[in-house]
């Protein structure tokens, strides 16, 4: 990241390298169209590279810091455009993907890993489920979601929080983290 | 703010639900929390990130690794080129405007490389600047109040006739200055402008032939204002010498020393 806030493009490039494709599938499930998913993709990656210098180790790993950039600047579009995102629900999303599978072997090697992450949160008590689905694909905040579910936000806050921890115990991390 | 609405602001951050100043109660809250807090922090957003597994995997257009490459030289060139322009407008001046580089400056579109540079570039230039000032200060002070003292002790060491002209309200002072390092001795003037006449204290080498007191701009065209001898002891010279004469001239001291050496004091009145 010093690199890149030297202005040096070789490092953007390898930022893209290494996390391109997990920036786009965000976007992706947040952009209403591809088009948009791939401008909000360049996006990131300019904010990126405007505030690598205030990356700062000790506060998150890479990956991490990068998926709240991609996550703030998706968030932020989705407000202003006032759309829905595509799917609102991890299954929905995932029935959408396998309905336009063009290469159904290469999905079946990467989905073990998801697979189990999504049993896991398919697992959580429904109110924990529909939080953290409605505040991660829907980019809702917990008030909206408080508002939507008619529970009260101290309850919507703990369900968050509940359903991170269940989360956080039961997926290790993965080693890309560190 | 307890640990759980640390924790809780730390998910909504990781989520990219937060605005601006929670962002910024969250960063707070960070830099007091403790170490384990801390530790938590980044688990909770970790988990937020790690999230992205579950999402179906969509590969992005082979196109956009070029695009978003594009864009970013595009940026990185167009902040050179900007900070060239900048530079050359302070070279050479202009009516160029300005305030769009300021702009993006103040709203940090400027690449942090450039704004940490400008930054560092503009404290330094003051720090020099005001470092130069201050030492430039110190030594003129200095410089003053060395030679008036050393001039002082002089005049007061030569008797009474010389205190009349160390107490006087417009005496000036100087300290003659060698012209090559290796001449040994020194003088010092005291000059009353109002009262036209000075008082010459010098510490000379011995010399068979007289010294000239001289005042004068070109080394070649001197006026001898005053001549005396020297036995090798300290010794004081009264002379005349009219302030418009003495207006911007310098003060020699020219003697030959053992046969062959040009002895050459000045100072400026």
């Amino acid at each position: 990241m010093q690199r890149i806030a030297r202005g040096d493009p070789d490092a953007v490039s390898e930022l893209y390298d290494r996390f391109g494709a997990m920036v786009y599938r965000m976007a992706y499930q947040l952009m209403p169209t591809k088009a948009e998913a791939e401008d909000a993709v360049q996006e990131v990656f300019v904010r990126l590279w405007q505030s690598a210098g205030r990356y700062n180790p000790d506060r998150a790993a890479l990956v991490t810091w990068v998926m709240i950039i991609t996550r703030r600047y998706l968030v932020d579009q989705l407000r202003r455009m006032k759309v829905r995102p595509r799917p609102t629900t991890l299954d929905a999303a995932w029935q959408a993907s396998d309905a336009s599978a063009k290469d159904p072997d290469d999905r079946m090697i990467r989905s073990e890993r998801q697979q189990k992450l999504l049993e896991r949160i398919s697992t959580l008590p429904e109110l924990q489920r529909q939080v953290i689905e409605r505040a991660y694909l829907g980019g809702k905040t917990l008030r909206d979601i408080s508002e939507e579910l008619d529970r009260p936000l101290g309850t919507v806050k703990s369900a968050l929080s509940r359903a991170l921890a269940i989360l956080r115990e039961r997926v290790p991390q993965d080693e890309d983290m560190e | 703010m307890n640990r759980d609405d640390i924790l809780q602001l730390a998910a909504s951050d990781a989520l990219g639900l937060l605005s601006p100043s929670e962002r910024t109660e969250l960063e707070l809250a960070f830099l007091a929390a403790d170490a384990s807090t801390r530790a938590e922090i980044r688990r909770v957003q970790d988990t937020v990130a790690g999230m992205v597994d579950a999402l179906p995997p969509e590969e992005p257009a082979s196109t956009l690794r070029a695009r978003v490459m594009g864009r970013i030289q595009h940026l990185i060139e167009e902040d050179l080129a900007e900070s060239i322009h900048e530079s050359v407008i302070a070279r050479v001046g202009g009516d160029v405007d300005r305030r769009d580089w300021v702009e993006r400056f103040m709203a940090g579109r400027v690449s942090p490389m450039w704004r940490v540079a400008c930054l560092v570039l503009a404290t330094a230039s003051l720090c020099v600047g005001w470092y130069s000032l201050e030492a430039h200060r110190t030594n003129r002070a200095l410089s003053e109040y060395m030679v008036n003292n050393a001039t002082r002790e002089f005049l007061r060491d030569s008797g009474a006739f010389a205190e009349d002209f160390m107490y006087h309200p417009d005496a000036s002072f100087a300290a003659l200055q060698a012209t090559r390092p290796e001449q040994l001795g020194r003088a010092m003037v005291a000059y009353i402008s109002s009262e036209n006449k000075g008082f010459l204290f010098a510490d000379v080498p011995e010399s068979d032939y007289r010294y000239q007191l001289c005042v004068g701009d070109d080394p070649e065209q001197l006026r001898t204002i005053k001549t005396f001898s020297s036995d090798g002891e300290s010794m004081g010279v009264a002379f005349d010498l009219t302030a418009s004469d003495a207006e911007g001239k310098q003060l020699w001291i020219v003697g030959t020393v053992r046969d062959a050496d040009d002895y050459v004091l000045v100072t400026s009145l």
